[in-house]
Formats: C-alpha cells, structure tokens, sequence
C-alpha cells in the first residue's frame, strides 16, 4: 500500500472508530444530561418563585423567539424567559432568565425571582445564577447574605437599578463591583421584562411586536439582549 | 519486568517528574480552575482517566500509526475520551461539572496529555504507559490539589467549602489567593520549596 494511502486509511479508521464510541457515550448519557438540566431549572424556579400552583416551565414567554408559540430549546435557552406563577388561575409572580453580557467571567445568566403584579407592585424574591464563570468565593459572594439581603423584598422601581459607584443606591461588594453590577442591573431588567410580558404568559398568547396597543411602552417592544440599561 | 521498574515507571510522575510542578506543562487549567480543593480534585481526576486511557490506547496502535500522521491521530484519541469525560460529568455530576466549565473541554490542548502521548506512549508497551499514565495523572492531581487547597484555605478561610480559619479570618481573607496573582505566587513557591528539597 502506497505510504500517502496509509496515512488515510489508519487516521479514517481511528476516527471512525472514535466516532462510534462517543456515540455510544452520548446516547448513554443523553438522558441523565437532559434530566439534570431539568431539574436545575425546575430548583432553581421552586427556590425564587412565591407559592404556585401551575407549571411555570409551560408558561413561558421566550421574549424575541422568532415562532414565540412554539420557541426552539436554543431560543430558550440564550434568550430573555419570563416564567410565571399562578394559584388559583391568578397570577402571584413570576421568574424571569436575564442573560448579562458583561460579567466578570463573560455572561451571566440569572434567574430573578419576582413576587407581585405586572400592572403594579413587583418586589424581589431571590435570585440564582444559572450559569456564569464569576471567580468562586468572591463574585459568587454575590449570592450570599450581606449582599443578597439587601434585595429580599426589595420593591423594584421602575428606573434602573445602579450600584453606588456607578450612582445609585446598591451596595457592592468590595473586589466584586462587576459583578454586584451584574445583579442589580439584571434585577432592574427582570422587572422591566415582567412588566412588559406577565400579562401574556398563556403558552402561545406571548408574542411580542404584536401586543395590543396600551399594553406596553411600544418603545420596549424591542427584545433586549438580557441587561441592556447603562 | 520487575516489580521494582514497575514501581519507578509510576512513581517518577508524583515526584523526580511531576509534570506540573518539574516539567512545568499545563499551566492553564492548573491555574484557572485552582481556586478551590474540590475543583483541583475534580480535575485532576479527569486528567487521570483522560491519560491514562489515551496513553493505553496510543500505546496500542503505536506499531499501526504511521509517523506522519501520528500528532492528529493521537489528538482525535486524546479528544474522543475528553468528550467522554465531559459528557459522563455534565450527565452524573452536574454541579462539579457546572464549576469547572469550559476547562473540562481544554483537556484536549493540556500538553501534559500530548507530550506524554508524544514522548512515552508512543514508544513503550501498553502496560508500562498505562502506568505512566496513572504516575502523571496522580502527580498532576496531587500538584493541583496542594494548589488548589492553599488557594482556598488563605483566599477564602474554608477547605472542602468548609469554614476552617474561622469567621474573623474570613471576613479579611486575602482575595488575591483566590485571583490570577495568587496562583502564580502559590505555583512558584510550590515550585522553588520542590527544587530545594530535590537539590539536597
């Protein structure tokens, strides 16, 4: 065998080889894979959300899908979700996946937790971060205590949330501002978006740009990219 | 072969050959994800599966692969049992797999893999890679979790995520350990404690 015509067939056969392993692999674990990212979502939306009763994951409003009645798993998943929660059919909050592009690490996605009416009051009930590469043990300081106290029932003002450096009234974590930014600002964003959709979260009812008239500041409809004020 | 040779083809990658702390290879992920005990664990056993299964392998097909190809072949192997780590993690063990990220899938460029792959595998019979795999990747991991332990004990006062130094000393932690110059501080001093004890 001609050495050039080796070359091609050992480095065909090792990746051929490779390729059917690694299937075997994916298909053995695509199910545990699919069920633990589940679950995180579904914790994650039990531990922020007040009481419900419905299934918050069907109540979705993929903000800027491009089908919004029928959002792809990539939609849903690098895009703006507000997820609400009924009992007894009445809307008791919402929870809302804001993705910030600018963590300290690269973007964050943070679940906000919001407890309240869109048409009125919306006050904080947690947050979690669903993924981000913020330094351990001090941007995920971000999640704990004497930062994460001061937003517990916060009442969600309609003008964004700054921290104090940038002029506001968020307390920041000393060596972690960035990322004490990242969480006030996706507060502020989480309630614009609840604000905006929580009227609609009827599976198929959320299609934003074609809102009836009144419902909402036509100057909002555009989807943001998660975190969008400064 | 002797047991004792046997013993010594294990045993040079914890200490005369440590990959990280001698040989000095795979500093990115060594650095990146040591800022805790648990990450440098976590990583060091995938590095310890990944080597030794692709020293195995490579050590196999070594009479098969011609010469000329030889870097690509043993990069698909190399990448081929890394996906299998990433995808075994993200399904069963979610939450270390979430804190090491993206390095996980950097295993593949790690040179500790290639050189090893490169320079033993490709030469020596299985058995006597598989140990050599074993050897690096218990070095490596040992290196990383002494890195990651000292990192996390000073930068945040826990080890394990465990409150050790107490509240007093947590609320004042030295948050440098935990930041890029911390690591590369802890690695050389790592680094120069080895060299002195092996200079005697």
């Amino acid at each position: 065998m001609p050495k050039e015509l080796r070359y091609v067939v050992v480095l065909t056969l090792i990746a051929g080889g490779s390729a059917g392993l690694l299937a075997l692999v994916h298909d053995a674990t695509r199910e545990p894979i699919a069920a633990s990212r589940k679950a995180r979502t579904l914790q994650a939306l039990q531990a922020v959300l007040p009481e419900f009763d419905n299934v918050p994951t069907d109540e979705r409003v993929v903000v800027g899908a491009a089908d919004p009645s029928a959002p792809t798993d990539s939609e849903a998943n690098r895009l703006p979700v507000v997820f609400m929660a009924r009992k007894g059919g009445q809307v008791t909050g919402g929870a809302v996946q804001v993705i910030h592009p600018r963590g300290y690490g690269g973007p964050v996605k943070v679940l906000v937790g919001l407890e309240g009416d869109p048409a009125g009051t919306v006050r904080v009930r947690g947050y979690r971060f669903l993924e981000h590469k913020e330094t351990p043990g001090l941007g995920t300081k971000a999640l704990e205590p004497p930062f994460a106290r001061q937003f517990e029932g916060f009442e969600v003002p309609r003008e964004p949330l700054k921290v104090k450096k940038d002029g506001g009234t968020v307390d920041a974590i000393t060596g972690a501002t960035i990322t004490s930014r990242v969480v006030a600002e996706s507060i502020s964003e989480a309630a614009r978006l609840f604000r905006e959709h929580g009227g609609r979260g009827t599976p198929g009812a959320g299609t934003p740009g074609t809102a009836p008239a009144g419902q909402a500041d036509p100057g909002q409809q555009d989807p943001v990219p998660g975190g969008g004020h400064e | 072969m002797s047991e004792r040779t046997a013993l010594q083809e294990l045993g040079k990658g914890v200490w005369a050959e440590n990959p990280l702390l001698v040989m000095v290879l795979g500093m990115c992920p060594s650095l990146a994800v040591t800022t805790t005990l648990a990450n440098g664990l976590g990583m060091g056993a995938a590095v310890i599966f990944v080597l030794t299964c692709s020293n195995v392998v490579i050590s196999m097909l070594r009479r098969v692969i011609p010469s000329a190809v030889r870097i690509p072949a043993f990069i698909v192997v190399i990448a081929s049992f890394v996906t299998m780590v990433d995808l075994v993690m993200e399904g069963f063990l979610p939450d270390l797999h979430r804190s090491l990220g993206v390095f996980i899938p950097l295993i593949v460029v790690n040179c500790i893999i290639l050189a090893r792959a490169e320079a033993f595998a490709s030469k020596n019979s299985v058995w006597k890679s598989a140990l050599d795999g074993i050897g690096m990747g218990v070095g490596f991991t040992l290196a990383i979790t002494v890195l990651g332990g000292i990192r996390e004990l000073l930068g945040n006062g826990t080890l394990l995520g465990m409150p050790v130094l107490g509240r007093g000393f947590q609320a004042h932690a030295a948050l440098v350990m935990i930041l890029p110059p911390g690591g590369f501080l802890t690695l050389g001093l790592l680094m120069a404690a080895m060299q002195a004890r092996k200079g005697r």
